[in-house]
């Protein structure tokens, strides 16, 4: 029931009203540059399983200590960066996991 | 001052970006049903295969020289497209997009753009490939026609790095003279031939002509051309779109075609989703067209033709439109030619807010639009062709599907499809 339903009182709250929360304001910074993919493997030290889905943000300057995705031989792969000066293919910016299908 | 914004090798970047080991290799992008070249990059560009070649022919070549060849991807390149056109519209305020890959900037409502535009458009594409990993040239003109001309030479001369500004006035002479009449933007390839047979061979000599002479014996559009060529802005910065005024949906088969069932299928199909666009634009056709033809090479016997019918009301209910397709269909199908091409077009549109109604027809059956409203969101809810017309015939059994033999996972639109990362170096596979 918002103002918009009511058609007796306008609610008191009206004022106060905020936007409820969107998981894509969390993990998503930036809609044109983000990209999601899928991990091959476990990431140790990262509490990534197989099969995790990766927000990746090509527009993030990485930094040291942050997860990136490289190119390495021709395909995606992660690491973490230690030298800023390695081109990186974006920055791992969160990691999603839905544990209950359907 | 424009700017032209344009997508190096568009298709051939999208297939490469989530494909590390593509970088630098030859890379073929085909039409749909994998008939043509329609995309090549740089390296399949030095092979000397020209745009648009049938792959059948090129086939061959390919192989030989490792080309990668992929089927056309467009929920992909659309995808990317989106992601580009948001990246410039994070630097500037006046972007019209113009083609899948190609957008105009306006470059006079931004101060820091107005005040050095190369400058500037050096950092628009560093952002674009920085964010979507997709390599833009950009062209910078007083008017588009010299900036599209502009582009031209930003993409072909590998020292300009991506920009290249056209000069004014008589400078700019030198670089239009090096651009064939043809591939003047607004040349029609009708009018290209006859203006080369007239002497005007190349842009330089477009700007030059008389502009009364060039009305004379042409069109308005080349008059404009001749004066944009000239620095003065006929074709102004817009950027809504107009209304659309054909919606065509057209396919070629996988394997020819010679049954009027299948015909029938396919003509169904391509009428159920150009009333689903329709619908989706809020509008209604007033007219539809229908075209079938055999393959243009070969020696198997050729036919083509085309019917058009018009609807007694503007009409965007698929029933409607399927039905007159078919009427249509079974007014120009010959028996015994194996059909390679048919599509459908539907024009004479109209807002489908405010209709005439016919003084002779009673007014649309009423339930009309909430069956249609219906369809498209089961349609959208669970996935196209969750429900079609009859005559579309049973989705698995279909014989005239195109040919996709090529094609990339949709990366960035289905969740099946998503890039695999592998873990670091030194960390475990499953």
């Amino acid at each position: 029931m918002n103002s918009r339903s009511t058609t007796g009182f306008p609610s008191p709250a009206d004022p106060f009203r905020e936007d409820p929360l969107d998981i894509n304001s969390l993990l998503v910074r930036n809609r044109a540059s983000t990209f999601l993919m899928r991990s091959a493997g476990e990431i140790p030290g990262w509490s990534i399983e197989e099969g995790d889905i990766l927000v990746v943000d090509r527009s993030c300057v990485a930094r040291e200590g942050d997860l990136a995705v490289i190119a390495r031989d021709g395909e995606l792969a992660l690491r973490e960066v230690a030298s800023t000066r390695i081109p990186v293919w974006g920055v791992v910016r969160g990691v999603v996991r839905v544990l209950r299908r359907g | 001052m424009f700017a032209l914004c344009d997508c190096n090798n568009f298709y051939a970047s999208c297939e490469r970006l989530f494909r590390p080991d593509l970088e630098r290799r030859p890379v073929a992008v085909l039409s749909n049903n994998d008939g043509c070249v329609i995309a090549r990059s740089s390296e399949v560009k030095a092979l000397g295969v020209p745009m648009g070649a049938p792959y059948f022919r090129e086939e061959g070549r390919f192989r030989h020289f490792g080309v990668e060849v992929f089927s056309s991807n467009y929920p992909l390149y659309e995808d990317l497209s989106r992601r580009v056109t948001d990246s410039l519209r994070s630097l500037v305020p006046d972007v019209e997009v113009y083609s899948i890959d190609e957008a105009f900037l306006y470059m006079d409502t931004l101060p820091e753009a107005a005040a050095d535009p190369s400058e500037f458009c050096r950092r628009v594409r560093e952002r674009v490939l920085h964010w979507t990993g997709i390599p833009v040239s950009i062209g910078l003109g007083e008017t588009k026609t010299l900036a599209k001309a502009a582009n031209r030479i930003a993409k072909k001369d590998p020292s300009r790095e991506g920009i290249f500004t056209m000069p004014h006035g008589e400078e700019a002479d030198r670089y239009l003279e090096g651009i064939d009449i043809g591939d003047v933007w607004g040349v029609g390839f009708r009018n290209a031939p006859k203006l080369r047979r007239l002497g005007v061979r190349t842009a330089r000599a477009l700007k030059h002509a008389d502009g009364e002479w060039i009305r004379r014996r042409f069109t308005i559009c080349e008059a404009r051309t001749s004066r944009e060529l000239n620095g003065l802005v006929c074709f102004p910065f817009t950027e809504a779109p107009g209304p659309r005024k054909t919606i065509r949906v057209s396919r070629s088969f996988g394997d020819p075609v010679t049954e009027l069932l299948s015909l029938r299928e396919a003509i169904s199909y391509f009428a159920f989703s150009a009333a689903e666009t329709l619908r989706g634009e809020g509008s209604a056709a007033g007219k539809i067209h229908l075209f079938l033809m055999t393959s243009p090479f070969g020696s198997a016997p050729r036919y083509a033709n085309a019917a058009t019918a018009r609807f007694d009301v503007p009409t965007s209910c698929t029933t409607d439109i399927v039905g007159q397709a078919l009427k249509c269909l079974e007014r120009i199908f010959v028996e015994g030619y194996p059909y390679k091409k048919a599509g459908v077009a539907l024009t004479d549109l109209a807002d489908g807010a405010h209709l005439q109604g016919h003084l002779f027809r009673e007014i649309k059956k009423p339930w009309e639009g909430s069956l249609m409203k219906a369809v498209d969101h089961l349609n959208m809810e669970f996935g196209r062709g969750t429900v079609y017309t009859a005559s579309m015939g049973i989705r698995d059994r279909r014989s005239w599907v195109m040919r996709r033999g090529h094609v990339s996972p949709r990366y960035t639109t289905c969740w099946e499809d998503l890039p695999s990362v592998l873990p670091p170096e030194g960390a475990q596979l499953p």
